[in-house]
């Protein structure tokens, strides 16, 4: 499996946890597209535009909404079967404005459509000819899963909200 | 706070990433700028033809939170890189204050940069991952051009701060400059600082 299908079904295994968790009727099925892609596209996107849609529902609703956590440790295991090497950005998802959904969840600062507009001209994505190699991890802690006591609490929120600091 | 710093220089930013920057699934907002002018420095020619965009915690904020639920389900969130991320530790400071506690924010440095600027991480910055090089000070102005007097220093006053567990070290082998004897040498040296955690490693060039 290449990497972005991987990373493709990691995405997928985290929107239907997040679905599960929080009783959303989510109906997925198997990509269908044959060659490799950057782990997401429209379809990925939409489905994540409706879970946010219908988790904002809830909170609307006074229902519990639970995200933070409900997928830790996903990301590592994919990257267990595929590391990817530190500051190579081949194969990564560049931010595209096409894409971008409103995501705002009860409580988020709601961005300015003024200063939201993407500045195409001011980024690209990153090239390297310098990848690494890991060679021997000597962390006390686990390698691939640094500062779990860091583990965030709460939606995007201002000012007044908790703090990783701890 | 000086108006400045609550501008960031954007370079680019890269989304869906897992493994390279800590936890779960992060964004990486890589910033211009940076003192050092390392041989095989992965983003040299962007470091230095691309002309950066300058944009608010708000404006980020918005560029980024399309993967909150991904950041929040698994305890990722945004990494600051470069370039020196460091230098825009008034900035990151202000996102935190913007966003809150719910996504996870890690900065790779090479902690070459006044000591202000690490106290100021410190107190916003969830885990550093920190480019180190080498402890020879002769190797590391040959492969950076700059001086490595103060990375010491602030690496004892960072893990000081917030405790060698949110503290990851990578120590290279670089080709044409050092050795795995230096490399030993420079994680004996890390470990009296207090390093904890190293992430050893070999440039590909």
């Amino acid at each position: 499996m290449t990497p972005g299908k991987k990373k493709c079904r990691m995405l997928r295994e985290i929107r239907r946890r997040i679905a599960d968790e929080n009783d959303i009727p989510f109906v997925t099925e198997e990509c269908k597209y044959k060659g490799d892609c950057k782990g997401t596209c429209p379809k990925c996107e939409s489905e994540l535009r409706y879970l946010e849609e219908q988790l904002e529902k809830r909170r609307s609703l006074g229902k519990r909404v639970t995200v933070a956590a409900v997928a830790m440790g996903l990301a590592a295991s994919l990257s267990a079967c595929g590391r990817q090497p530190s500051g190579y950005l081949e194969g990564d998802v560049p931010y595209t404005p096409e894409t971008e959904i409103d995501t705002a969840l009860d409580g988020e600062i709601a961005a300015d459509p003024e200063t939201t507009e993407p500045e195409s001209e001011s980024w690209v994505q990153l090239e390297g000819d310098v990848a690494y190699i890991p060679a021997e991890s000597d962390e006390n802690a686990a390698q691939d899963n640094p500062g779990e006591d860091a583990a965030p609490q709460s939606d995007p929120a201002p000012a007044d909200s908790a703090r990783n600091d701890g | 706070m000086a108006e400045k710093e609550l501008l960031f220089p954007l370079l680019a930013i890269d989304r869906l990433r897992t493994d390279t920057d800590g936890e779960g699934v992060t964004t990486l907002v890589a910033g211009a700028g940076c003192p050092l002018k390392c041989r095989w420095c992965i983003n040299k020619k962007l470091l230095a033809e691309k002309q950066p965009g300058y944009i608010t915690p708000e404006e980020l904020f918005a560029r980024t939170r399309i993967d909150n639920l991904y950041f929040q389900a698994t305890g990722g969130g945004l990494c600051f890189g470069g370039g020196e991320a460091l230098l825009h530790a008034g900035f990151i400071a202000a996102f935190r204050d913007y966003t809150g506690g719910a996504w996870r924010l890690t900065a790779e440095t090479s902690l070459n940069v006044p000591p202000d600027k690490v106290r100021i991480a410190a107190g916003c910055i969830d885990e550093f991952i920190v480019d180190i090089k080498t402890a020879d000070p002769e190797i590391y102005r040959r492969y950076t051009g700059g001086d490595n007097a103060v990375v010491f220093e602030n690496l004892r006053t960072l893990i000081g701060a917030v405790g060698p567990e949110r503290v990851k070290v990578r120590v290279p082998l670089i080709p044409e400059f050092n050795d795995e004897a230096d490399r030993e040498k420079t994680v004996r040296i890390l470990r009296e600082a207090g390093a904890e955690r190293f992430d050893l490693f070999e440039y590909r060039v």
